[in-house]
């Protein structure tokens, strides 16, 4: 498999490691010239990076970095100062509804509604997806070690029981590439265990994922691009 | 989809009644204080009647509208609905479809009993409700707007009034006159009609204007 590279003005880059993946299921996640400001503060500028189906984009950086805001302009939920993200020729700017129809997003906060169970949830967010899975919610629960609270109000759910409601999204969307921001917080090693196999699987798939986390993830066996942001001064 | 999301609506008011319930108290029991604050005569109460009934009505409707959104905001679940590939659009008219029935349509019925407590004569009390029918739901869009354009400010419940109040004014000049009309002894269907028109117009561009607001709001 062709190298990857991923590079800023600092004449920062990282090598993946190897890797496995079927690169012929979607296409592939690329950053052109991206640029992004939180304030006064430079996440990154001129970055470029190109995932292929398979493989797993790691950003990577203390509290504060900009990982969230790095990977909420790749889901396109904020705009950089410049720069495009595109999947395949879609533009996350431009052809966003294409775009939006080809990922799934589970951010710092759950996007679950403490009012309703978890399989209500799951059923909305199946139907905001155009293309809904094979599994349904029920069985994404399961999937998730939640088969037994499905239809308890999220309000009465542990925080980790919470996590593994917004996980189950990843179940009932059929899309191409996964946003995991944090994904293990408040989860416990079976939960994190498990995340990591669903990563596996849908690599394995040939799908694409885009990770930030500084908690320790076993990665091993993975075919991973990193972005390291520096604590304090970014890719700038 | 949108089926699904306007059950989602109801579902979440109906399993948080005190928050679905506040708009429509706060209209009786406000309207109730005014026979006690001016007056409880008849002869004084009557015309005043479709001015109090409108103004206390847009205040009940203000009263949910900043948390129709602020509440998907906090929880996360406004960025699942700006990820969806499905059209905003449509997404924010189901919202506003749902905050209506949850809360403006128990206004509208409560108009009625509000309208004969203050003394509008049984005959025109059905003006009442048709002015409701057609203005709350301008209300309601017009507050959708304002809503997604301050979701992400910590201002907001300062800010929304400021920004809504010189929209809603056609709509309560309209409402309130349709009444007068009525009690007047004169036609209010061109006061309807108006109201009909906000009312097409506000469903028509509304929308698609809070759309662009809550992208714009929320990406900053």
């Amino acid at each position: 498999m062709e190298a990857l590279e991923v590079t800023g003005r600092s004449g920062r880059t990282v090598t993946p490691e190897t890797g496995t993946a079927d690169p012929h299921a979607v296409a592939s996640l690329s950053v052109h010239d991206l640029e992004l400001w939180r304030g006064d503060y430079c996440v990154c500028t001129d970055l470029a990076a190109t995932v292929r189906p398979g493989q797993l984009l790691h950003l990577r950086g203390g509290n504060g970095a900009g990982k969230t805001s790095l990977i909420r302009v790749l889901a396109g939920l904020a705009l950089p100062e410049a720069g495009e993200v595109h999947l395949g020729a879609a533009s996350a700017r431009h052809d966003a509804t294409a775009y939006r129809a080809a990922i799934c997003y589970v951010g710092h906060t759950d996007g679950v509604k403490r009012e309703l169970t978890p399989v209500e949830n799951l059923r909305l967010a199946a139907c905001l997806s155009l293309k809904r899975a094979r599994r349904g919610p029920e069985s994404a629960l399961e999937r998730v070690g939640l088969g037994a609270h499905m239809n308890r109000v999220c309000g009465e759910l542990s925080a980790g029981q919470r996590r593994r409601t917004a996980l189950a999204r990843l179940l009932v969307t059929e899309v191409a590439i996964w946003f995991l921001d944090e994904p293990l917080v408040s989860l416990d090693r079976t939960a994190a265990a498990l995340v990591e196999e669903l990563i596996r699987e849908h690599l394995d798939r040939g799908g694409i994922v885009v990770l930030a986390t500084h908690q320790p993830i076993e990665l091993a066996g993975l075919d991973v691009v990193a972005i390291d942001l520096p604590q304090g001064g970014g890719l700038c | 989809m949108l089926r699904e999301l306007l059950r989602r609506e109801l579902l979440i008011a109906w399993r948080r009644p005190g928050e679905a319930m506040t708009p429509v108290v706060f209209f009786l029991v406000t309207s109730m204080l005014f026979p006690l604050g001016l007056s409880p005569d008849a002869s004084m109460l009557r015309p005043l009647a479709p001015g109090i009934i409108w103004v206390v009505a847009f205040l009940a409707g203000m009263l949910g509208l900043q948390r129709l959104f602020r509440a998907d905001y906090e929880d996360g679940t406004l960025e699942q609905l700006l990820l969806s590939p499905r059209p905003l659009t449509l997404i924010i008219l189901v919202k506003a479809m749902g905050h209506w029935l949850v809360t403006g349509l128990p206004v509208v019925i409560g108009g009625a009993v509000v309208a004969a407590m203050l003394f509008v004569p049984a005959r025109y009390i059905v003006t009442v409700v048709i002015g409701l029918l057609l203005g709350t739901p301008v209300l309601t869009l017009l507050g959708t707007m304002v809503a997604a354009l301050t979701v992400s400010l910590r201002q907001a419940s300062v800010l929304g009034p400021v920004l809504i109040l010189p929209l809603v004014t056609p709509v309560l000049i309209f409402g309130a006159h349709s009444t007068t009309l009525a009690m007047q002894g004169q036609s209010p269907v061109q006061a309807f009609e108006a109201l009909a028109a906000m009312l097409i117009l506000s469903a028509s561009l509304l929308p698609a204007a809070s759309a662009v607001a809550l992208r714009i709001s929320h990406e900053g």
